[in-house]
């Protein structure tokens, strides 16, 4: 397996969602080299349990007409919507957060990561190991689409701190399709499974903008089937850029772009 | 105003790659060229075709560039001794003091390696040439795209492009760096800043020089020397971190020495921050720096109060607006955007300038008839390759689809 391939593996060429796959952990796959990664994708087990995410996908798997959001951690989130492919879905890689460097080399050496604030390095382990599932699934290109989160983007594992590498990063509603899209590609409905049930803010205002389009939006989390609920407006909704506020201490100018107190940039490998 | 698809041989789209040649390039960029936002929305940042242009359109627009970089430049030598033209500009009150240091401390405009982009926009109606709506002074970005995308793309249609901008900076910020190791600074949170400096990290490397991200807190600042956390002294530090923005920043962070340097050398220098400000059109009639070239192709600029600018054929930027993101066409938008904009207008007239919208031809594309914006790089005051974008409206902004510029010979085309 190659990074190319892997890559193809999650967003294939002609599929309807391949478009708003998220590039970046991909790229540093490729920085990382093909063997390094194919030997550091072999380490270790599997942080999250793959039966336990077939169950809870079991209980969330809808049909043609229904996106399903995963906001939970990374590596859950990839082995749930690995599960959910085994029920005929297209898990859509969301992550946004930007890799030290180096993180195939320390899973090789065993050693964890430290310096960073949200360790990408199991993510990419498990995208690439997820990859041979997917070829294997031969999934419909037209499939109904999983979006997957991860749920520590805002915070991080690690505190920023001079000499860590902040990538933290907030979900935006131009990371997705918009509702009118959805809705044009047969999606009713929204399935949202966060960890505790609740909806984080940033992703709060991308599931307005559905509910406005007229998708419906359920909740649940890994133990409970979702439920349909109603998402209230967030703060600062309709703000284009109103996560900047939201997550990072960052102040809004009035059309919600860049300006005004801005959190500290992070160092690390480029 | 109407706008007049342009159909001449000056600029023309060619027809869309085939999907799966097209999907090779988009990989290739995502994958090894830093390109993280290739879908923006509903919208596919990178465009599936490319505009050509024939070279002498080229040379002439470089010879532009180059002269508005001249006149630029010297702008700058002579705003930093004039701050009385500062408060004019509404240059934060934390970022002119940082400047007073740099005209204390003999900062030269140009002196420490510069690179700078000039939106160029077709004319349309009966007029030649082109109009350019501001120079992207202090952090212009775009290099990806303008240098691999651009290669690709020609490589796929059999073209060149105009020039390998990412190649242009990263010899220069070498040379300044002579053998010295290279930080490079963004905002935090931001993909598509981050995106620009690893991008321009891997060509610096590629160049023969150490190269890595930094952040602040990362460096200690000595008599304008910056040393990382291990002692590693900087050569150059790659601001990629707009002034005003780090202005903003508290004290502790030392960000005055990121703007001004010393012998850790800053790239872009201090005195771009004052250019960079939308309203440096104001001020043209009292510099004594003659700005012939910049008068002939900037569109008629005023301040908001003196702008008729709600009868429409306006378009509104905030001084300090980066990526299209304070700006408004009147007449674009919806109803609860224009009541905010009414708010904001009101609240800081004085933060707002205002740009008359000039007849600008559109080019057919294979998506829809599309407004170009050509951005020239200039780098050490030579012009080095272009950043084509399209939009479908007045503001070319982050939504905006990038598009290769190709060069075609002169015989060539129609």
């Amino acid at each position: 397996m190659v990074a190319d391939q892997v890559f193809e593996a999650w967003a294939p060429t002609g599929g309807a969602w391949s478009d708003w796959v998220k590039p970046v952990l991909f790229a540093a796959m490729a920085r990382e080299g093909d063997a390094r990664m194919e030997a550091a994708s072999r380490v270790g087990a599997l942080v999250a349990d793959r039966a336990a995410a077939g169950e809870a996908a079991a209980a969330v798997a809808g049909d043609a007409a229904t996106a399903v959001v995963l906001d939970l951690g990374a590596v859950a989130a990839v082995e749930m919507g690995l599960a959910l492919a085994q029920c005929g879905a297209r898990p859509v890689p969301l992550f946004n957060g930007a890799a030290s460097g180096g993180e195939a080399r320390r899973t090789l050496a065993g050693q964890g990561t430290f310096g960073v604030c949200l360790d990408v390095g199991p993510a990419m382990m498990a995208l690439w190991r997820g990859a041979e599932v997917l070829w294997g699934l031969r999934l419909p290109l037209d499939a109904p689409p999983v979006f997957l989160l991860d749920a520590d983007r805002r915070t991080g594992r690690w505190t920023a701190a001079p000499g860590v590498f902040d990538n933290r990063w907030i979900s935006l509603p131009t990371d997705f399709p918009s509702g009118i899209v959805l809705r044009e590609r047969g999606i009713r409905r929204t399935v949202v499974v966060s960890v505790d049930g609740r909806m984080a803010n940033d992703l709060a205002h991308t599931l307005m903008r559905w509910q406005e389009a007229g998708v419906e939006i359920w909740a649940g989390t890994l133990g409970r089937s979702p439920e349909r609920t109603t998402v209230r407006s967030p703060r600062w909704y309709g703000w284009v850029w109103h996560g900047v506020l939201a997550s990072m201490g960052f102040r809004r100018n009035w059309l919600g772009g860049f300006g005004g107190r801005l959190s500290e940039s992070g160092g690390g490998m480029g | 105003m109407s706008a007049i698809v342009m159909d001449t041989a000056a600029l023309r789209a060619t027809e869309s790659l085939p999907a799966e040649r097209f999907a090779a390039v988009r990989r290739e960029m995502v994958l090894r060229h830093c390109k993280w936002d290739p879908q923006v929305g509903d919208v596919r940042t990178l465009a599936d075709f490319a505009l050509v242009m024939r070279r002498a359109e080229w040379r002439r627009m470089a010879r532009l560039a180059e002269a508005l970089a001249a006149e630029t430049v010297a702008a700058e030598a002579e705003l930093l001794k004039r701050p009385e033209l500062w408060q004019e500009l509404g240059v934060p009150r934390l970022l002119s003091r940082v400047l007073t240091g740099a005209r204390n401390a003999g900062a030269a405009a140009g002196g420490t390696g510069r690179v700078m982009r000039f939106d160029f926009h077709p004319r349309g109606a009966a007029e030649a040439g082109w109009w350019v709506s501001e120079v992207n002074s202090d952090v212009p970005g775009g290099f990806a795209e303008a240098s691999a995308y651009a290669r690709l793309m020609g490589e796929a249609l059999g073209l060149e492009p105009a020039g390998d901008p990412g190649e242009a900076v990263a010899r220069m910020i070498c040379q300044r760096a002579r053998g010295g190791f290279v930080g490079l600074l963004c905002a935090a949170g931001y993909m598509e800043d981050r995106q620009v400096v690893t991008y321009l990290a891997q060509r610096v490397r590629a160049c023969g020089c150490s190269a890595e991200q930094v952040g602040l807190r990362d460096l200690r600042w000595r008599d304008g020397e910056a040393r990382l956390r291990d002692g590693r002294a900087l050569g150059v530090l790659v601001r990629f971190y707009q002034a005003e923005w780090l202005a903003q920043l508290p004290r502790r962070y030392r960000w005055q020495e990121a703007i001004l340097g010393g012998p850790t050398v800053v790239m872009n220098p201090a005195p771009a921050a004052l250019t960079e400000n939308k309203a440096f059109p104001l001020v043209w009639d009292r510099l004594r720096t003659p700005m012939e070239t910049w008068r002939r192709m900037l569109p008629e600029t005023r301040s908001l109060s003196d702008a008729p600018w709600r009868a429409g054929e306006w378009v509104l930027k905030e001084r300090y607006s980066n990526n299209g993101d304070s700006v408004l066409a009147v007449g674009e938008g919806d109803l609860r955007m224009w009541r905010r904009a009414e708010r904001e207008l009101r609240r800081r007239p004085g933060a707002w300038v205002a740009q008359r919208r000039c007849a600008v031809h559109t080019v057919k594309t294979p998506l829809e008839p599309m407004r170009p914006c050509i951005g020239v790089y200039v780098v050490d005051g030579r012009a080095a390759g272009i950043y084509g974008r399209l939009s479908r409206g007045w503001v070319v902004d982050f939504a905006a689809t990038d598009v290769a510029v190709l060069l075609e010979d002169d015989g060539d085309g129609g």
